[in-house]
């Protein structure tokens, strides 16, 4: 009994798991207790001195300063409905930057403005506090385009409205370490190029205030252009073909029973017509209960 | 005591998830969610309900027969389990089921499953 005490503990104690690429918010199967739920507030700081043209990795023009940064804060929550359901929202505001070599022109070095807004549904079939099986959920997501201008490499996101769905199941082994895997499909209007999209996490609880989190993010185009290729021009950015797979850490800390804030970084490790990010992020979280 | 045992198990859950991450060439990298849950009285009353007091073969009563009207009863039962002077209702006998052989920690899992029927069926 004692273990399983303990792992109803910790995976009650997840909640809300993983976000993802640019503007999108990720699926979790540990879903918030009804009527309870949380906000948070992070600030995510992206720059890149290469990219990948296609699949070939080469310097940006700006001679290696941070040729393309965005800065953004996010504002995002959770809350359960009920045992099965629960919804979430993100959004943001960014300011971008890019840096040019001499003689090179820009139209614009910064943009900002608000970046794209998802809301979620999430609907946990299985859980695995009363189930012999992962919990496997599934979620549905609109995606709203923000209010920023497209067509340059800078530009704050694709500016496409559309939706995702994704199939996600959640695992705890033993105690301490928590496994979660997504998949799913996303699909814009503008021409955008659909994507696939895949999630993977593990949690480790250090202890009762730490918990170090890693993960890995695969986002696939299924079409598009190519940088420099055959119909490409700068306005036509959000109509590329656009791979990028990366891999982070985290780490958590628990203030209190309603507070926690975590720190993280991660990095594009392969890509197709994307920026070879690095980045850097900071968040703090509020857990609320409306029982 | 079963009160302090509860906030005990509270105080012990602790802990958040999310992530981040990301990058493209155009778009900002999301943050994740990160927070913390020490409700873990929740899932711990829900495990131990649809594993002991309510499922299909081995338990008191079946899933089919759990419903609001029914978790009332049940939450009553275990509102009034130490009470002497109670009056009985139909589930005494089946919240039996979650003291058989651990009678020290009998208390904190009726207040458990209490806590879970209550906020489940919002009692």
């Amino acid at each position: 009994m004692h273990r399983l005490l303990a792992t109803t503990l910790t995976c009650t104690a997840i909640v809300f798991c993983v976000s993802s690429r640019p503007l999108f918010a990720d699926g979790s199967a540990w879903l918030p207790e009804p009527g309870t739920g949380h906000l948070s507030l992070s600030y995510v700081s992206q720059s890149a001195e290469e990219f990948y043209r296609g699949t070939d990795k080469r310097p940006l023009p700006g001679g290696g300063q941070e040729d393309l940064a965005q800065n953004t804060v996010w504002l995002g929550g959770t809350y359960g409905l009920n045992d099965s359901f629960a919804l979430d929202i993100q959004t943001g505001w960014a300011k971008s930057q890019f840096m040019t070599g001499p003689g090179i022109p820009t139209p614009s070095e910064s943009f900002s403005g608000m970046v794209d807004t998802s809301v979620g549904l999430t609907w946990r079939i299985v859980d695995e506090v009363v189930a012999d099986l992962p919990s496997v959920a599934l979620r549905a997501g609109a995606i709203l385009a923000g209010d920023y201008e497209t067509g340059f490499i800078n530009s704050l996101g694709d500016g496409g409205d559309g939706y995702e769905v994704s199939l996600v199941v959640g695992r705890f082994l033993g105690d301490q370490v928590g496994l979660s895997a997504e998949l799913g499909v996303r699909n814009r209007n503008q021409n955008i190029p659909g994507e696939r999209f895949a999630n993977l996490s593990g949690i480790w609880f250090l202890n009762d205030s730490l918990t170090l989190g890693v993960e890995y993010r695969m986002v696939n185009s299924t079409s598009g252009l190519q940088i420099g290729g055959p119909g490409f021009a700068p306005n036509r950015f959000p109509e590329i073909e656009e791979d990028t797979q990366t891999v982070g850490a985290r780490l958590y800390y628990s203030v209190n029973e309603n507070v926690s804030l975590s720190l993280f970084g991660a990095s594009v490790i392969d890509g197709r017509n994307a920026a070879a990010s690095s980045i850097f992020g900071a968040a703090a979280s509020y857990s609320f209960d409306f029982f | 005591m079963p009160r302090l045992i509860y906030v005990g198990i509270l105080l012990v859950a602790g802990i958040a998830l999310v992530s981040s991450v990301p990058a493209s060439a155009s778009g900002s990298v999301a943050p994740g969610g990160g927070k913390i849950n020490t409700r873990a009285a929740y899932a711990l009353g829900k495990s131990i309900t649809f594993r002991e007091l309510v499922c299909r073969r081995t338990c008191p009563i079946t899933r089919r027969e759990l419903n609001r009207a029914r978790a009332r009863s049940l939450k009553d039962s275990l509102e009034s389990a130490f009470d002497e002077n109670k009056v009985s209702t139909p589930d005494d006998e089946h919240i039996k089921v979650l003291c058989n052989g651990q009678a020290e920690q009998c208390a904190a899992r009726l207040e458990l499953v209490n806590y879970y029927l209550t906020r489940r069926y919002r009692l």
